[in-house]
This record gives C-alpha cells, sequence and structure tokens, in this order.
C-alpha cells in the first residue's frame, strides 16, 4: 500500500515534468510538433496527473491516515544540512494538486480549439505544462527549498504568457512589469528561507498538531516574526495584494485562457497556500497574522472599490479575483484553516470560467436581455450609498486612478534606482581604489 | 431549423409537409457539408448530418474562434437571372441577387437594385479585404487577447485604441480582391444608368468595385475599365465540368474553381 501510494504521488509531478522533456527536448532537436499531438500529449499527462492525485487522496483515507512523505533522496550536502527531495501528500497539498492538473488538464483541452492556427500553439502548450509542473512541485513540496523551484516556474511562465504576443509592445511591457514584481517579492522567500536555515536549520514542513504539516517555528519569536513578515511579502506579489497589485489587470494581456487559469485560478492562490503552509509560524506570531489580516483587508476593499470603476470586463474580474483573494488571506490571518482551503477551490473554479466566458460577454448578455425582455437594470449601488455622498467623486477618483498605487510605486522604485546608483557609484570608486592600490603594491619591487 | 404553427396545417397536406420538411434538412446538412470544408479542424470524411452536427456544435463552442467563414472568401455579385448561374459550383463566394431584365426594358428596377445592392456588397468585400491586407491597422488583429469594454466594442488585451475591422481569425482564408459585379444587363442601358447615378458611377470609377455586363440579348460580355464599359474576350469559353460538388470539393481546403455541376443540370433536366 505504501509503495503504491508513493507511486500515485510521485507520479502528480513526474507526469507533467514529463511532458515538459518530451516537448522541450524534442523540439529543441528538431521536432515540429501538430497541434493534435501537442494537445494530446498535455492532455494525457494532466489527466494522468489528476487521476494519481485523486488515486492518492483515496489511497490515503482508505489507510486512514493524514498525509503521506515520499523521501526522493538528497541532492547534496553541507555539514549538518542536506538538501532532501521529498513529496509531501496531505490534507492541503491534495486538493490543490487534484484541482491544479484538472484545471490545466481543461484549460489544455479548450485552448487545443482556442489557439487552433495560432502561430504560439507548441509554446502556449510547453509553458503551459511547465506551469503545471511547477505548480505540483510548489504544492506537493516536502519543504520550503524545494518549494521555492515551483514557485519560480510560476512567475516565469506566467510573465512568458502575459508577453504571449510579443510582436506588440504592450504584453511584454507588461509581461515585465508581473515579473519585476514577482523577483521583488520572491527575494522576501529567499531572505525567510536564509533565515529559516541560519535559525531553525532547516525548511521541511512538519506535522506539529496543526491542521497539516507546517514551517518549524524560530526559537525566538523575533525570528519567527521576522519570517513571517518575509513569506507575507513573497505571497503580496504572487497574489497581486495591495499595494503591489497593479500587474494583475494588466496581466491580462495572453490569450484568455492563460488569463484565466494564472489569474483566475491556480497562480494567484499560491500566496495564500505559503501562508496555509506557514501556518504555525502565524500562530506562532500574532503580529503576522494581524499583518495579513490588514493586507488582505485593505486587498478586499481597494479591489471591490476599484473593481467598480472598471469598464473593461478583463479588468473588472481581475479586481474581482483580487477582492477574493484578499478575503482568503483576512480568513488565514483570523486562525480559520479548512475555510480558505474551501474558498480557494470555489473562488478558482468560478473565477476561471467567468474569464472564460468574457469573450462571449456580449452574447451573453443579448441572451440575458432577450430572455428579460427589456434592458438589465442597473445595479441600485446599494453599497455605493453607504459612502457620504461628499466622499463620493473623491472615492470615484480614488478608484478610477486604481489607489495611485502605480504613482507610489513609481515614485519608490525611482528612488530604490537612484540608491542603487548612488551605491553603484561608491562601489565602483571603492573598488578603482583597491584595485589601483593592489597594483601599486604589485608594481612595487 | 424550427418550424411554427404546424397544428395549424390541414391534415391532408401533412405528407407534403413531411416532404418539404426532410427537404429543408437534407439542404441544411448539405450545406453545412459544404462549409465545413473550409474548417481545417473539420474531419475530411464526415458525412452531411454529422457535417450538420458540428456546425451547430462549433456555434455554441466557448473555445471556438471561428465558429463560421462568415463571408469570407466573398469576390463577385451576380445580379440577374438564376438561371444564368444555376448548376454553377459558386463555392460561397458569391452575393446572389434575382434581377430579370426581360420585364425590366428601360432598367428602372435595376436603378433601385444597383443602388441598395452595390454599394452594401462592396462594402462588406472591402471590409474583408483591408482587414485581410493589413490586419493590425485595418482589422482588429487576433482575436484571442481581445477584450471587451463597455459593452461596446473590444481592445487589445488591457489598454488599447477600440480595434475597428474584422478580426484575423475571420480573414484568414479571404481572397483580397474588389468585388466583381456581374450584371445581367444591357451595356446601354448600365451606361445610361450610371450617368443617372453620379455616387454610384464615382464608386466604380475610382475602382473600390469591378463592374462588368452580360448583354441579355447576345450573351456578350462588357468589363467597366478606363472609364466605361469595353468589350471584354474571356481567355477561354470552354467551362469544366463536375460530377457533383461534394465530388469536386471534397478534401480541398482552398479556393476552387466554378465549373458546372452535372449532377444539378441533370435534376433540373428531369424536373
Amino acid at each position: 500500500m505504501d509503495l503504491w501510494l508513493s507511486f500515485c504521488v510521485v507520479t502528480i509531478v513526474s507526469a507533467p515534468a514529463l511532458a515538459v522533456l518530451v516537448l522541450g527536448l524534442l523540439s529543441w532537436l528538431g521536432v515540429r510538433f501538430t497541434e493534435r499531438w501537442t494537445a494530446s500529449i498535455v492532455g494525457a499527462a494532466f489527466s494522468t496527473a489528476a487521476f494519481a492525485a485523486l488515486a492518492s487522496f483515496i489511497g490515503i483515507l482508505a489507510d486512514g491516515r493524514s498525509s503521506v512523505e515520499v523521501k526522493l533522496g538528497s541532492w547534496f550536502q553541507v555539514g549538518h544540512y542536506s538538501f532532501e527531495w521529498s513529496l509531501l501528500a496531505d490534507r492541503l497539498s491534495l486538493p490543490f494538486a487534484t484541482f491544479a492538473a484538472m484545471l490545466v488538464g481543461l484549460i489544455g483541452a479548450f485552448s487545443r480549439r482556442y489557439l487552433h492556427r495560432e502561430l504560439g500553439f507548441f509554446r502556449f502548450y510547453l509553458l503551459l505544462s511547465l506551469f503545471g509542473a511547477g505548480v505540483q512541485v510548489l504544492v506537493l513540496a516536502g519543504g520550503l527549498d524545494q518549494a521555492f523551484f515551483g514557485w519560480e516556474l510560476v512567475g516565469l511562465t506566467s510573465a512568458l504568457l502575459i508577453a504571449f504576443f510579443h510582436e506588440r509592445p504592450k504584453p511584454v511591457e507588461h509581461g515585465l512589469r508581473a515579473f519585476l514584481t514577482y523577483r521583488l517579492c520572491d527575494a522576501g522567500l529567499l531572505a525567510a528561507l536564509v533565515w529559516l536555515h541560519h535559525k531553525v536549520g532547516n525548511s521541511q514542513f512538519v506535522e506539529q498538531g496543526a491542521a497539516w504539516a507546517t514551517l518549524r517555528t524560530a526559537p525566538e519569536l523575533f525570528d519567527t516574526a521576522l519570517i513571517g513578515f518575509l513569506l507575507l511579502w513573497a505571497s503580496m506579489g504572487k497574489s497581486a495584494q495591495v499595494p503591489l497589485g497593479g500587474w494583475l489587470p494588466r496581466a491580462m494581456e495572453g490569450p484568455t485562457p492563460s488569463s484565466a487559469i494564472f489569474y483566475g485560478s491556480i497562480s494567484i492562490h499560491l500566496g495564500p497556500y505559503l501562508l496555509l503552509r506557514s501556518a504555525h509560524v502565524l500562530d506562532a506570531a500574532p503580529w503576522v497574522a494581524a499583518a495579513v489580516v490588514v493586507v488582505g483587508a485593505a486587498t478586499a476593499v481597494h479591489g471591490s472599490f476599484v473593481g467598480r470603476v472598471q469598464t473593461d470586463i478583463k479588468s473588472l474580474l481581475a479586481h474581482a479575483s483580487m477582492t477574493q483573494v484578499g478575503l482568503i488571506l483576512v480568513e488565514i490571518g483570523l486562525g480559520l484553516r479548512y475555510v480558505p482551503l474551501i474558498h480557494i477551490l470555489g473562488h478558482a473554479t468560478i473565477r476561471s470560467l467567468e474569464i472564460l466566458r468574457s469573450p462571449s460577454l456580449l452574447h451573453d448578455h443579448h441572451h440575458l436581455e432577450r430572455a428579460v425582455g427589456r434592458q438589465i437594470p442597473r445595479t441600485p449601488f446599494h453599497l455605493e450609498r453607504l459612502a457620504p455622498a461628499a466622499l463620493r467623486p473623491w472615492l470615484y477618483r480614488f478608484a478610477l486612478e486604481r489607489g495611485y498605487h502605480d504613482v507610489l510605486l513609481r515614485k519608490v522604485a525611482l528612488g530604490v534606482g537612484a540608491l542603487a546608483s548612488v551605491l553603484d557609484r561608491v562601489d565602483r570608486t571603492v573598488t578603482a581604489w583597491l584595485v589601483g592600490r593592489s597594483a601599486e603594491k604589485r608594481s612595487r619591487p | 431549423m424550427e418550424w411554427f404553427d404546424e397544428d395549424l396545417m390541414p391534415e391532408a397536406r401533412q405528407p407534403a409537409l413531411e416532404e418539404v420538411k426532410h427537404l429543408f434538412e437534407t439542404v441544411c446538412e448539405r450545406q453545412a457539408h459544404e462549409r465545413c470544408r473550409r474548417f481545417e479542424s473539420a474531419p475530411r470524411d464526415g458525412d452531411p448530418a454529422a457535417a450538420k452536427r458540428l456546425v451547430m456544435g462549433r456555434a455554441v463552442d466557448l473555445a471556438q474562434p471561428r465558429p463560421e467563414c462568415g463571408h469570407a472568401t466573398n469576390a463577385y455579385a451576380v445580379i440577374g437571372r438564376r438561371e444564368r448561374t444555376r448548376g454553377l459550383f459558386l463555392d460561397r463566394r458569391a452575393f446572389l441577387v434575382s434581377y430579370d431584365p426581360t420585364v425590366d426594358p428601360d432598367g428602372a428596377v435595376l436603378a433601385r437594385l444597383l443602388n441598395a445592392v452595390v454599394p452594401v456588397g462592396a462594402v462588406i468585400n472591402l471590409e474583408y479585404y483591408f482587414s485581410y491586407v493589413d490586419p493590425i491597422t485595418y482589422g482588429a488583429g487576433s482575436k484571442l487577447p481581445h477584450n471587451i469594454t463597455g459593452l461596446i466594442g473590444v481592445m487589445d488585451g488591457h489598454a488599447s485604441d477600440l480595434r475597428t475591422g474584422l478580426p484575423w481569425q475571420m480573414v484568414e482564408i479571404h481572397e483580397p480582391v474588389r468585388l466583381l459585379a456581374i450584371i445581367d444587363a444591357e451595356p446601354h442601358i448600365l451606361r445610361k444608368l450610371l450617368v443617372a447615378a453620379p455616387a454610384l458611377a464615382q464608386f466604380i470609377a475610382n475602382g473600390w468595385i469591378q463592374v462588368a455586363a452580360v448583354s441579355p440579348s447576345t450573351n456578350e460580355v462588357w468589363h467597366f475599365s478606363g472609364g466605361d464599359l469595353r468589350p471584354y474576350e474571356p481567355e477561354s469559353t470552354v467551362l469544366p465540368v463536375a460530377p457533383s460538388s461534394v465530388f469536386l470539393y471534397h478534401g480541398e481546403l482552398d479556393h476552387l474553381g466554378c465549373p458546372r455541376i452535372v449532377a444539378a443540370s441533370a435534376d433540373e433536366e428531369a424536373a
């Protein structure tokens, strides 16, 4: 039974990885895949992964246990530390893994017709399967070190798919913006990892009485809180939280199915996943939990305000996504564990459908109007009327300008840029001085 | 195809209705089959019933950016008696407008017809023409990143100007040619009508549309070029023949000529 379960869990990751290898290596060697073959390989890989995930789920339930850990071996060893590859299938990772595999498979089937005859057809499928494999590596990771690989793969494929139509300047610009935001926040994840290793000595997820295996906490509260804040920072980029969320509506540049799977369903929810995985840290450091609530609530309010004034459907859906992810963060910060998990799966399902339907908006609208027999009545602005009348124009302007976050970010970026150039100059001067001194030394007999 | 008020049909006429229904169904299926030949993703060897199911499925498929070909590939308009085109394989490329020159000696009917039909047909054709020759500027680019804004139009991705024209998916099989209006009328009548309708004449003289007249009395062809209708010498007067349209288009994705279909002519003679 154990061997069988381990096999299933490994298959969830290896089937998508195999698809990436087959597509990537063979096309590198000059093999040209037809549309049918490309879509079939990706479809088969993710169906296999989805069935394997379901089988692991059933296996774990039948076995009456809460998780399965599969040790895949060690990568390297430095002193007392060794980098362990391991997969962890439990109540948190399996719902994510099953859902992601099914959704990537469905999007693969959908895109076969949607991207038919498109020049980048193969590229889309390669990136989609790389993304799918990255998500599985991330959610099934037995430790944060390993999760980092998946985290980076997801970020990279996300940016590349935003820039899918690279013959136009805007998608590339917006892809770059998303990529920069990701990198900025990945620094948080990396710093958290370094600090974890420094203070705890290990980043594996372990069972310690919580709903599922989570990160260990540091002996001192300060370190735990620091790690918690860094993890929150990491998840704020991926999940488009205030004030970093400006990239999300701009990310709606790729083909509709990729927008649906990244920003409607899977990629956007990886931030909450990371926080759920480090639940123990949040429990131990109430200030971090409070910060999670504050960020989530601010994002929910911001997304709701800004979403109200959007005139195009994809920006509207992006802000709706943002609002829900903010609420999920609030739930996590308040100490709930299963509620956010269910919220994530429900929201991801409905939002990806909405984004997939968004190109048919006019058609749906006509259909609805025909059914009602007249123009669809406007909503009576229940929530908007709660704001004092004098404030409404300002709130409207605030929403229209998307909370001035872009201006703020530009100012911060310019400031950081100026600081970086000062440091660069200092660095060059010091280097020149040092080099000059050593040259002087060498020239001396 | 849906039928209304069938219960109002007298009992005695029911068999006739059934026959008509069957006929319409067959026509729908064959029509769908002919449309399917242009879809790269449709099976090459499907039967007409399967083709009809396929096109009905495409119409409601969220993932389908090319539910139908629309007017793509349109190239000419034939304004004349239907006997002149009967039995020809027109490949869905013609606008067919019925007009009988034998009951319109002074061209009064034709004048009204030309003013209505020529601008409409020409503009449809030009929309496809320009969307094809410059899909970025005149067309709407690829449909895939389109984003509906304000319930009035589409943008590319997050923000762009409203995209006008037709998306690439709609025009990719189009052949950018100006509409050729073939009019079943005597050239002197057509000349007279063009003098009376300066807007139309300007449209034609400036080359937005091509016009040809086929004389009902002599069957000679006159083509409008260099400011006037001039006699046109066809390269060949032999019309190719094909046993049936399915035989002609089976397995073909590209444009085809317009041979006479023997099966259709035989049907007509039998009738």
